[in-house]
């Protein structure tokens, strides 16, 4: 009987919980990936608002020491070239001023990074030997080489951008509906225990 | 209105988890067991309604019915708001379990606080009814929004820059959960006035 009365109290749960699938709310999230040199990050409220102005430290977190900071546009972007310090990982903070903030773990990978110097280096001392005996032909192909390759890694980088983006804007996902419906189901178990527990004290008076 | 991992200090830690564990014992005690399917399809709700964003104002803001806990719940408003929080840190990533304690006294007190105001007009009938529901809504966000700022005063910010940069995002907020706390409770007096735990009407 008591069930039975209590259904139509259920509606209003169960319509909050269905228009509410495409799941947003209130947390600033924040990726990053690099473009060209640079490294770019974009902060977002999970309702995919964009954070503008939002406080971003880049920290080294081997030394625990901060790198260099800013503030995002009103696209809630922020970018900045690779720092110097030689760190192997950046911890990307931003802080939304309204209690918000979260963090990204950038690894810093040099291969990918067509303007470190490293990377040409190695490709210089490595051509010239083999065509010793090639004479001037040889450093004229070893230099439209090396040019090819720098210009193939330009282009791809730039074509491969918005796919590292997506990468890593999916890193992080909205909550699904398995997890909207495993915790209403955890709800109403810890109640249902309550209930039981507190049923079995009363049946033993 | 949750606040993340890592911006406030360890004293306002300690005392939102005090405040937090005096809170639920108290509501714990006080739980009618008669009513506990209530209790659970409240805290569901609430759990379920951080996921509806409000898209207005400078911020993005989400609905919270604070309003409608304490004053269908009183001080059971605390263990399901609890229970609410941490599922949400759990599933949703939202807040953490350090500043659990915080986050839950942030929106469990001001409910209480609807709860003594506004229960005794919510108990009679009439337009008295609507206008205290409404106020119930209106009031809890409006002292969540103090009391996080309050919180969040302890770190870089004064208490008046983040005040307002928090009250700015939520009024929006605050009318929205007024109006949703008046039409749920008037239509809850109308159709199952036990819900609400009033004489029928």
């Amino acid at each position: 009987m008591r069930q039975k009365r209590l259904f139509p109290t259920l509606i209003p749960a169960l319509f909050l919980l269905f228009t509410a699938t495409p799941s947003f709310a209130h947390k600033v999230r924040i990726f990053a990936w690099e473009d060209s040199g640079r490294i770019i990050t974009e902060s977002k409220f999970s309702g995919r608002r964009p954070a503008k102005n939002a406080a971003i430290t880049v920290v080294d977190p081997a030394t625990g020491k901060e790198l260099l900071s800013g503030e995002t546009n009103p696209e809630g972007m922020f970018s900045f070239p690779l720092p110097s310090s030689g760190a192997k990982e950046l911890d990307i903070i931003v802080n939304g001023g309204d209690g918000h903030k979260n963090h990204w773990r950038y690894v810093v990978d040099n291969a990918s990074f067509n303007t470190a110097p490293p990377v040409q280096e190695t490709v210089q001392q490595g051509t010239p030997e083999k065509s010793v005996d090639g004479g001037p032909e040889a450093t004229v192909a070893t230099m439209t080489r090396d040019q090819l390759s720098q210009l193939l890694a330009t282009t791809i980088d730039r074509q491969l951008a918005p796919i590292k983006r997506s990468l890593a804007e999916n890193s992080e996902q909205d909550p699904s509906l398995q997890d909207i419906l495993g915790g209403i189901g955890y709800i109403l178990g810890l109640f249902g225990i309550a209930a039981f527990i507190q049923a079995r004290k009363k049946n033993k008076e | 209105m949750h606040i993340s991992e890592g911006v406030l200090s360890p004293p306002v830690l300690l005392a939102g988890a005090a405040v937090t564990v005096v809170g639920t014992a108290i509501g714990l005690k006080k739980i009618d067991y008669d009513r506990i399917m209530t209790m659970s399809l409240l805290t569901a709700t609430f759990f379920v309604a951080s996921l509806i964003h409000v898209p207005l104002g400078p911020g993005n803001v989400h609905l919270i019915l604070g309003g409608l806990m304490g004053l269908v719940l009183g001080w059971s408003c605390f263990p399901a708001i609890l229970v609410a929080l941490f599922l949400q840190t759990l599933f949703f990533n939202y807040g953490g379990l350090v500043v659990l304690g915080v986050n839950t006294a942030n929106m469990a007190l001001p409910a209480l606080i609807c709860f003594y105001l506004c229960r005794p007009w919510v108990e009679k009938n009439g337009v008295g009814r609507k206008i205290a529901s409404f106020a119930a809504g209106f009031l809890a966000i409006l002292l969540s929004s103090l009391l996080m700022a309050l919180a969040l005063s302890t770190t870089d910010e004064g208490f008046i820059q983040a005040a307002q940069l928090v009250i700015a995002a939520h009024i929006p907020l605050m009318i929205i959960e007024g109006l949703i706390t008046m039409f749920t409770v008037s239509f809850l007096a109308k159709v199952q006035p036990e819900f609400l735990n009033i004489g029928n009407s």
